[in-house]
């Protein structure tokens, strides 16, 4: 009886000895992953910041002056009497419908896009030349 | 049985014993020290543009005792990413584990070298301080060094907000030395503020454009431009030439590195005649139709001959400004005294640093009266016997277009975080009441005549109405006399007249074969001051 006892133990020891290790070993094991994980992640980071350097280069005046103004392709700062000014009240109230036009497409019920193509129909981008 | 005692009595001596000192051999194979380096915060333009970032980079190392054959590494890095053969054995020569072989690779080069997975060669992630704009606003931005530290410019003067903290922690690896990532961080690094400038690219580029261009066209020796927003003190443009890529400063001269605009001083000549004209309007002495004689063009100030460009009789005070007379200027100042012209002077920011936050400012020269000499009042109302930045007469044409109030020149608007949200921000401070508002529309009007009908007319334009004042000041030779064949042109003035906006200021030093401020700066200003306004009209629209 006594022996068995301590063999019971024993195993019972063994086992949650055995189970502490395993926990270890899968700690270290996810720690590599990690290790691994993060190194992609920082290089994919890296090289989205050098991405966006390159963006910021070309995109800046010095790069598009090179691109399109040195080539004389008649590149100007426009005037006041060629600016277009689109009006924001349009531009506001054209919002809400976009957004109800997507929601209805998805549904596809089409007799709700035609009832709004009919109501809003009249409703088209306007521009102004600024004076 | 002996032998279970021996060992179980080792088992004892190690776990009782040893143990602490075994743990310290242990801690020191598997931990390591390592400090986090932060990011250097960035430099936007005001619209949030990037003017100096961050980009990682690539430092390549090599273990020589690893290199087998180094001749024949020398010379594919050679031939891979252009590295001198010579510098790469005797690098590789030296007794030692580790040695740099090239600092700050880009991703391409990096790239080319790992593909051909040589022996002995590692590299190390570092960060490089990159400018997308090359060589716009250099002087302004400066650079940083390679250990990321501000060395001129804004990087410098504001380098104990953009540097950031360094953090550290200690790292666990195993028995082939990789990293485990078992550990948090101890001390997390605190990455720098960025800084968000008054500078508007576009408005930069423009300006950086047209003083290029005047530069060029009359060989000077150096060029100068600054463009503020009258009602707010805001830097939108600070140009220089000579200028330097920012990207490789190390090719290029000090010369050229130089902020002319805070950093140069000069004799400003007739524009300077702007605040003789203030203050006699201001003290109320003159009115703008008072006739002042102006001597046929000659004219004697203890025993100083003074001259015109040209001969003039009888003109009125507005005229004396418009035609820029040297004598009916000098006339105007001896009516209203030498204080009168110093205090205003002063008024104006003359003689004192701006402020305006970059390094090296200088605040140029403004004598007290009691050491002017007896021709200094046929000197100092002409702007001879005083010397001024290119930032100063920015910010006295500002005050005349700004109702007559001084603002701060400030180049910085906000420190913010790397969460953009605002740590410090710099407003529009109104320092002084040079003169009343009367006193301002008179002196407006006056300067739109001086580019209608006097010596700015270069400076007209069909689409804005602009107003300013020409400058041609003689340079010193070295014998201490004005010389005849050295000139600073310059050109101050501010758009639209009707509600300005914009205060310009262009100095060319030493401009050949033209020399007059009318010829040389007036047509760099008016450019400018045209695009500037339309980008603006854009930009509100």
């Amino acid at each position: 009886m006594r022996t068995s006892r301590c063999i019971l133990y024993t195993a019972l020891g063994t086992v949650l000895c055995l189970f502490y290790v395993f926990q270890q070993t899968e700690i270290v094991k996810l720690a590599y992953k990690i290790t691994t994980t993060e190194k992609i992640l920082e290089n994919i980071l890296d090289k989205k910041t050098s991405l966006e350097y390159t963006l910021s280069s070309l995109e800046s005046p010095l790069s598009l002056d090179k691109n399109l103004f040195l080539k004389n392709n008649g590149f100007e700062m426009a005037g006041k009497y060629k600016l277009v000014k689109v009006d924001k009240g349009i531009a506001s109230a054209r919002a809400p419908i976009k957004a109800a036009a997507v929601k209805t497409s998805s549904r596809g019920v089409l007799f709700k896009r035609l009832a709004f193509s009919t109501i809003f129909a009249s409703k088209q981008a306007e521009a102004k030349t600024v004076k | 049985m002996g032998l279970l005692f021996i060992f179980f009595g080792q088992l004892i001596f190690v776990q009782f014993f040893r143990s602490s000192s075994l743990l310290k051999l242990a801690a020191k194979q598997h931990n390591y020290y390592l400090q986090l380096s932060p990011d250097r915060g960035a430099i936007y333009d005001r619209y949030m543009r990037p003017m100096a970032v961050n980009v990682s980079t690539f430092s390549l190392y090599a273990i020589p005792p690893q290199v087998k054959n180094k001749e024949a590494l020398a010379g594919y890095l050679n031939s891979l990413i252009g590295l001198d053969k010579n510098f790469i054995m005797e690098r590789l020569s030296r007794k030692k584990q580790f040695v740099w072989l090239a600092r700050k690779l880009d991703w391409e080069a990096m790239e080319k070298i790992k593909a051909q997975d040589l022996t002995g060669l590692g590299f190390i992630r570092e960060s490089k301080r990159s400018y997308p704009n090359s060589k716009l606003s250099s002087q302004l931005i400066g650079f940083a060094g390679l250990d990321n530290t501000g060395l001129d410019g804004l990087e410098m003067h504001y380098d104990n907000y953009l540097k950031g903290e360094p953090g550290w922690t200690f790292v666990l690896r195993d028995a082939r030395r990789r990293d485990i990532a078992l550990q948090d961080v101890l001390q997390p690094p605190v990455d720098g503020y960025s800084l968000v400038l008054t500078i508007d690219q576009v408005i930069q580029y423009i300006a950086e454009r047209e003083i290029d261009k005047i530069y060029q066209k009359y060989n000077a020796k150096g060029a100068s431009i600054v463009v503020l927003d009258v009602k707010t003190g805001e830097v939108l443009a600070m140009a220089s030439r000579p200028t330097f890529d920012l990207n490789d400063p190390s090719s290029y001269s000090l010369e050229s590195r130089r902020n002319r605009a805070v950093t140069d001083f000069f004799e400003p000549g007739s524009v300077f005649k702007i605040v003789t004209a203030t203050a006699a309007l201001n003290e109320g002495k003159f009115v703008p139709q008072d006739r002042i004689f102006c001597e046929n063009g000659e004219y004697s100030v203890a025993n100083h001959t003074l001259h015109d460009v040209h001969p003039y009789g009888s003109l009125e005070f507005r005229e004396v400004i418009i035609q820029s007379s040297n004598i009916g200027t000098t006339k105007i100042a001896q009516k209203i005294g030498g204080t009168a012209v110093y205090n205003y002077a002063k008024a104006f920011g003359f003689g004192s640093v701006t402020s305006v936050g970059l390094p090296g400012e200088v605040g140029g020269v403004l004598k007290p009266v009691s050491t002017w000499s007896k021709t200094s009042i046929g000197a100092v109302p002409i702007g001879q016997e005083v010397c001024v930045t290119t930032l100063q007469l920015a910010c006295a044409i500002s005050a005349i277009a700004n109702k007559g109030t001084y603002m701060k020149p400030y180049v910085v608007r906000a420190v913010i975080d790397k969460k953009k949200e605002v740590i410090k921000s710099f407003d529009p401070q109104p320092l002084r009441q040079v003169m009343t508002p009367e006193t301002s529309k008179t002196m407006r009007d006056i300067l739109a005549d001086v580019v209608e009908l006097g010596t700015g007319k270069l400076a007209q334009s069909k689409l804005f109405k602009f107003a300013g004042k020409t400058g041609t000041g003689q340079k010193i030779d070295p014998n201490g006399t004005y010389s005849h064949t050295k000139f600073t042109a310059s050109f101050i003035g501010f758009a639209p007249v009707e509600d300005p906006q914009i205060a310009i200021a262009v100095i060319v030093d030493e401009p050949r074969p033209y020399y007059y401020g009318g010829v040389v700066s007036a047509p760099a200003f008016k450019l400018v001051a045209e695009d500037v306004l339309k980008y603006r009209q854009a930009s509100e629209n």
